[in-house]
C-alpha cells in the first residue's frame, strides 16, 4: 500500500524497509532477531544516527492504517521498536530526547541485518502471536530467575530462540522442595556440575540460591560448599544459602553447618543464610573478606561468632536468630538494621552513625538460657519464609519492611535483583508475620482490653524473672540515635530497652517513631523527655 | 481524556504528573503514584516532567491498567507511613494485615488478563521500571510453565519450534544430563 502521507522519509540504502513497500510496513517486522540483544546495550534516547544505526522515522498515522492494525497504538511495533531498547532496570535517559518530533511519528531504528522478527512468530495485533519469545533477552532471563535451574535449562528444546538462553541466565536455583521432587534431575550434583560448566564464562553470575544438603541425600554440604565457591568464581553478587528444619527431629542437626565454607568474595554484595551456623570463621569472613558485602540477613540461624565488624554494611536484618554468645555489632555505614526476636541474647551495638531506619523488636521470654523458642520454631511451618515451596508459590506480594519503606531511602538499587524473593521476599517482613510473633511472644494482643491484659501477664512474669539474666543489647538505643524512623517493639516492662532507655539518648533526627508496650510501661514522661 | 487521577484523595495538595500514552492520552496522576516508576521518579528528579511525560512506549490502555497498579501500591506505602505514627501499634498492625491482604487480593485479581495485556503490561513495567510490577507480572508467566513439558509450553505461547528433528535431538543429547 502506498503511503497516504507525505512526511514519511524514505529510508536510505535499506532493502528490507524497500521491500516491505513503504507506508504499511510493519515496523516490527523490519526487525531482525539480533536486535533484542543487541540494543539492551545501546542506550535510549540517542535519537540522532549512530555510526552504525540509521534511525528511520515512521509514520504513526500511515502505519497505523495498514490494514491488520490494530486501534489503540501497536502495541506489537511499540514493543520492539522501543521497549527493549532500555535494559532491564536501566536508568531512562529522560524521555524528552526520545520524544517524537511529530505525534504522528515515530523513530525506530530499522537497517539491522538480520531476519525479520516475523519468524519468530511475531506479527503485530495476531493473537496467536509468540509475544514470549519476543520478550528480549533481559526479561525472559528475568522470567527465568522464578523458575528452578533445571526447569530454565529444559527451556533449550523449545525453539532455537530458547537454544542458548538459559546459559546466560543470571540467577541460578538449585533449591529443590517437595513439589520438585520427581521433577528434579536424578543425579543432582550431576546436574549442577554440567549446568556450572556449560554456564558461558562470560555471562556473569548474579545470584545462587541453594539448600545446604538434600532431605533425600540427593546433595550433601560438600556439594552445596563447592556450589558456593563455584558461584563465587563466577562472581556471584548475592547468595541465599537455606538449612534444614525439616529434619530437625530426626537427626538432631538441621543447620547449615559453614565451617569450610568460604564466602571470601570481592563481589558478594549480599548475603541471606537461613537455618545456619554462624560462628567466628564466617564471621570473620564476612567483616574483613567480603568488601562489597553490603547486605547480610540471617534468619532462624544459631549464631556462636562474636564480632560482626564491616565498613561496607548496609543493611543488616536478624531474624529470630539464636545468639549464644555476646555478640558486637560494629557497621558504621549501616542504614538499616533489622533485630527482630533475639533468642537468648541480644546482640550489643556500637558505632552505627549512619543508621536511617531501625528495627527491633525484643522480648524477655526469649532471653534466658532456658528458652526453648528455637526447636520449638521448627516445628513452626507457617510462617517461614525459606522454605522454598513457599517460595515458589509466592506471589510476588508486596511486603513491607517493618519501618519506612526502604524504596523511600533509595537503598535499593534497581540491580539487585534477579528472583523476586532475593529483595522483597526475606529481606522484609511482613507485619503480619510479625504480628503473629508477637502475639506469640505475648508482645502484642489484639485489642485494646486484652492488650491490657497482656499487659498485666507480662509484667508478672518479668517479675519472675531475674532481670540480670537478660544479657546483652548494649547500647542498642544509643547506637539508633541517628535515625530517622524507629520501630520499637517489646512487651511492657522489657528490660533492655527500660534499661537502655535510662541512658538518655537523643533522636535528633527522628521523624516516624512507633513503639510498644513498654513505652507505656517506662512512662510516658521519660519517652518524651529523652525522645522528643 | 482519561482522568485517571481525579479519585485520588490527596490530589489537591500532592504535586500532580501528567502521563502522556503513545496514542497521546494523558493521565493526571500523584507524584506519588507516578515515582513507583523509577524511570519517572528520574525525570522528575532532573526536572523533566514540566508539560507531561510523553511515553511513547505505552498504550492509553495499558497505561491505565499501570496507573490502577501504582495507585494501589502508592496509597499502601503512604497508608504505612501515616499509620506508623500511631502509638496503638496493635491496632495497626491489625488494619495494615487486612491491607496486605487486601493488596494481594488486588494483584491477584490484576494479573487477571489475557496474555497479550500480561506481556504488554510486562514490557510497560520494564520500560518504566515499576519493580513490583514487573515481579508481579513476570511471576505469573514463570508459574504459568512451572511443571510443563516443552510440548505444552510450547502450544501455551504459540512458540514454534523451528529446530528441525536433527537438532533437537541434538540439544537433547547435550543436556540430557539435565532431562533425566
Amino acid at each position: 500500500m502506498p503511503p497516504k502521507a507525505t512526511k514519511r522519509w524514505v529510508p536510505v540504502n535499506r532493502l528490507e524497509a524497500a521491500s516491505h513497500g513503504g507506508g504499511g510496513a510493519d515496523p516490527a517486522a523490519a526487525l531482525p532477531d539480533a536486535p533484542l540483544q543487541h540494543r539492551l546495550v545501546q542506550p535510549r534516547g540517542t535519537a540522532p544516527p549512530k555510526s552504525t544505526i540509521r534511525w528511520v522515522p515512521v509514520n504513526h498515522a500511515v502505519g497505523a492504517s495498514a490494514s491488520r492494525r490494530r486501534e489503540g497504538g501497536d502495541p506489537d511495533a511499540d514493543h520492539l521498536s522501543a521497549l527493549p531498547g532500555m535494559p532491564l532496570h536501566h536508568r531512562l535517559v529522560p524521555l524528552k530526547n526520545t520524544t517524537p518530533p511529530k505525534d504522528t511519528m515515530r523513530w525506530v531504528p530499522v537497517n539491522r541485518a538480520g531476519g525479520s522478527s516475523a519468524s519468530r512468530g511475531h506479527v503485530g495485533g495476531d493473537p496467536d502471536a509468540d509475544r514470549l519469545s519476543a520478550l528480549p533477552d533481559a526479561l525472559l532471563h528475568h522470567i527465568m530467575s522464578f523458575l528452578k535451574a533445571w526447569e530454565v535449562v529444559q527451556t533449550c528444546v523449545l525453539s532455537r530462540r530458547w537454544r542458548h538462553l538459559w546459559v546466560s541466565a543470571p540467577c541460578i536455583d538449585l533449591r529443590v522442595c517437595g513439589d520438585d521432587y520427581g521433577m528434579t534431575p536424578e543425579d543432582f550434583p550431576d546436574f549442577v556440575r554440567h549446568l556450572f560448566r556449560r554456564r558461558e564464562t562470560s555471562a556473569k553470575l548474579d545470584t545462587l540460591h541453594l539448600r545446604s544438603s538434600d532431605d533425600d541425600g540427593a546433595h550433601d554440604e560438600d556439594d552445596a560448599r563447592l556450589w558456593i565457591r563455584t558461584a563465587i568464581k563466577q562472581g556471584a553478587r548475592v547468595i541465599h544459602l537455606v538449612g534444614h528444619r525439616k529434619d530437625y527431629l530426626l537427626r538432631g542437626s538441621s543447620l547449615a553447618v559453614l565451617e569450610h565454607a568460604s564466602f571470601v568474595s570481592c563481589h558478594l554484595k549480599i548475603l541471606k543464610l537461613s537455618y545456619g551456623l554462624v560462628d567466628d570463621n564466617i564471621l570473620r569472613q564476612l567483616s574483613s573478606h567480603c568488601p562489597s558485602l553490603e547486605e547480610l540477613n540471617l534468619k532462624d540461624c544459631l549464631i556462636t561468632g562474636h564480632e560482626i565488624s564491616s565498613a561496607s554494611l548496609k543493611i543488616l536484618t536478624m531474624f529470630k536468630c539464636k545468639i549464644n554468645v555476646n555478640l558486637s555489632i560494629a557497621a558504621p555505614n549501616l542504614v538499616l538494621l533489622r533485630c527482630i526476636s533475639p533468642i537468648t541474647q541480644a546482640p550489643s551495638f556500637e558505632n552505627m552513625g549512619s543508621l536511617v531506619t531501625g528495627t527491633i523488636v525484643l522480648d524477655d521470654c526469649a532471653f534466658g538460657d532456658d528458652f526453648e523458642d528455637f526447636s520449638k520454631d521448627e516445628l513452626g511451618e507457617t510462617t517461614d519464609e525459606d522454605d522454598d515451596c513457599q517460595d515458589s508459590n509466592w506471589k510476588n506480594k508486596t511486603r513491607y519492611g517493618f519501618g519506612a519503606p526502604l524504596e523511600g531511602y533509595g537503598l535499593y538499587k534497581d540491580d539487585y535483583g534477579y528472583g523476586s524473593d532475593i529483595e522483597s521476599d526475606d529481606n522484609t517482613f511482613e507485619y503480619s508475620e510479625i504480628a503473629i510473633d508477637c502475639d506469640e511472644y505475648g508482645i502484642n494482643s489484639d485489642g485494646r482490653n486484652s492488650a491490657t491484659d497482656g499487659n498485666h501477664q507480662i509484667s508478672g512474669e518479668n517479675s519472675g524473672r531475674n532481670d540480670n539474666k537478660i544479657k546483652g543489647g548494649y547500647n542498642v538505643l544509643q547506637s539508633l540515635s541517628n535515625a530517622t524512623s524507629l520501630e520499637l517493639l517489646a512487651d511492657a516492662g522489657e528490660v533492655i530497652l527500660t534499661r537502655e532507655l535510662k541512658r538518655c539518648p537523643s533522636f535528633s533526627n527522628l521523624k516516624i517513631l512507633s513503639l510498644g508496650e513498654w513505652s507505656m510501661d517506662a512512662g510516658f514522661d521519660v519517652v518524651y523527655g529523652c525522645w522528643l | 481524556m482519561a482522568s485517571a487521577g481525579s479519585g485520588d484523595e490527596k490530589a489537591a495538595a500532592a504535586a500532580m504528573i501528567t502521563l502522556i500514552s503513545s496514542d497521546n492520552e494523558k493521565f493526571e496522576v500523584t507524584e506519588a503514584t507516578a515515582t513507583l516508576s523509577q524511570t519517572i521518579r528520574h525525570m522528575i528528579e532532573d526536572g523533566c516532567t514540566d508539560g507531561g511525560v510523553p511515553l511513547p512506549n505505552v498504550t492509553s490502555k495499558i497505561l491505565a491498567r499501570v496507573i490502577e497498579y501504582c495507585k494501589k501500591h502508592a496509597t499502601a506505602a503512604a497508608g504505612e507511613e501515616g499509620s506508623s505514627s500511631s502509638f496503638s501499634d496493635a491496632a495497626f498492625l491489625e488494619v495494615d494485615r487486612a491491607f496486605l491482604e487486601e493488596l494481594e487480593e488486588f494483584d491477584d485479581a490484576f494479573l487477571e488478563v489475557d496474555r497479550a495485556t500480561l506481556f504488554d503490561l510486562i514490557l510497560a513495567a520494564n520500560y518504566l521500571d515499576i519493580k513490583g510490577l514487573l515481579n508481579l507480572t513476570c511471576q505469573k508467566v514463570a508459574d504459568s510453565v512451572k511443571g510443563k513439558t516443552p510440548e505444552q509450553i510450547r502450544e501455551m505461547y504459540n512458540i514454534v519450534n523451528d529446530l528441525t528433528p536433527e537438532e533437537e535431538a541434538e540439544i537433547r543429547r547435550e543436556t540430557q544430563w539435565a532431562f533425566e
